[in-house]
């Protein structure tokens, strides 16, 4: 597990002072790397007890102030709606948007699967490199997106 | 008997049409941070008039422009009703933008009202030459031309209150 000292917040921060409207606080979350990160890298549990951490007390500064959303967001990249419905329902006190955010991506939430599959090997005329005839690679579609699916 | 000042509040403010403006006055003093982040971008945006104005969450950009610096306004929707009940007109024709006129920048992605400023100067030669006075989420006031400010500006609206 990576502790959140590990990631840079900067994009985060600046988003939160940038803010006008809820909205544009979770476009630029979502298209944020670090968030995209932390929902990799944590676990559906770690990130909630991440959130419920960062919202016991008045932030007293922006990294504290955004935090909370950061968490609602990487939450809902992972795709999964209990855990997300769960933090939606959580008590903030100290962040106005946080309700409004987390409803909004509880409207628009898509379900999404992870599925491994077996795809053919494509071969270069050089330089050869010594592998399997096969490679496995992790792909993450949404279920209502054919477009996507294999 | 004067009535209890509340860090965080709501103003009774309404539209013409009597329908309240949901609105939030957070009075709570800015953090170091966000000291930080508004001299960056004073110093990101040099073309930018940078007002003499502090960071705070007192009000927002629609606060600016809809509410007299009054109270934040964080709602698309909100914005909307403001624009219908108070009696806006939209501006098709962007040559005829001029000072006083209202400027919205609408995400192309969520459709969403992001940002909005006041026209304080226009080129009835050149309409992409306007000016625009406008509050930067929660750091200072800018003057700064349409394109050059941290917020989407592919979509644009112009709107004018004529009466």
């Amino acid at each position: 597990m990576s502790s959140q000292h590990d990631y840079d917040y900067q994009n985060a921060e600046a988003a939160f002072v940038l803010a006008n409207t809820p909205l544009f606080l979770l476009r630029k979350l979502r298209s944020d790397p670090v968030v995209r990160a932390i929902a990799v890298d944590l676990s559906d549990d770690e990130i909630m007890s991440s959130l419920r951490a960062a919202v016991q007390q008045k932030p007293t500064d922006i990294r504290e102030a955004v935090l909370p959303y950061l968490y609602l967001v990487a939450l809902s990249i992972k795709g999964k709606i209990a855990p997300l419905r769960e933090a939606a329902a959580i008590d903030v006190p100290y962040a106005e948007w946080f309700k409004y955010i987390g409803n909004y991506l509880l409207k628009s939430f898509i379900p999404t699967a992870t599925v491994s599959v077996l795809m053919p090997k494509i071969i270069l005329p050089q330089p050869s490199t010594p592998s399997s005839s096969t490679t496995v690679k992790n792909l993450k579609y949404s279920k209502g997106d054919s477009s996507n699916a294999l | 008997m004067p009535g209890l000042i509340l860090p965080r509040d709501s103003l009774g403010l309404d539209t013409r049409q009597r329908n309240h403006i949901e609105n939030s006055l957070d009075r709570s003093t800015p953090t170091a941070g966000a000291i930080q982040y508004a001299q960056a971008l004073r110093r990101q945006y040099r073309t930018a008039k940078q007002r003499p104005t502090f960071p705070c969450s007192t009000y927002n950009c629609h606060g600016l422009t809809f509410a007299a610096r009054r109270t934040g306004i964080s709602g698309s929707a909100v914005v909307q009703k403001i624009l219908t009940e108070d009696g806006y007109e939209r501006i098709n024709d962007r040559s005829t933008v001029c000072p006083g006129d209202i400027i919205l920048y609408i995400s192309p992605i969520t459709n969403e009202i992001e940002h909005s400023g006041i026209v304080v100067d226009a080129d009835p030669t050149d309409p992409l030459r306007l000016r625009i006075l406008s509050k930067w989420g929660s750091a200072h006031e800018v003057i700064h031309s349409m394109g050059d400010c941290p917020y989407d500006a592919r979509n644009l609206a112009f709107y004018r209150m004529t009466r």
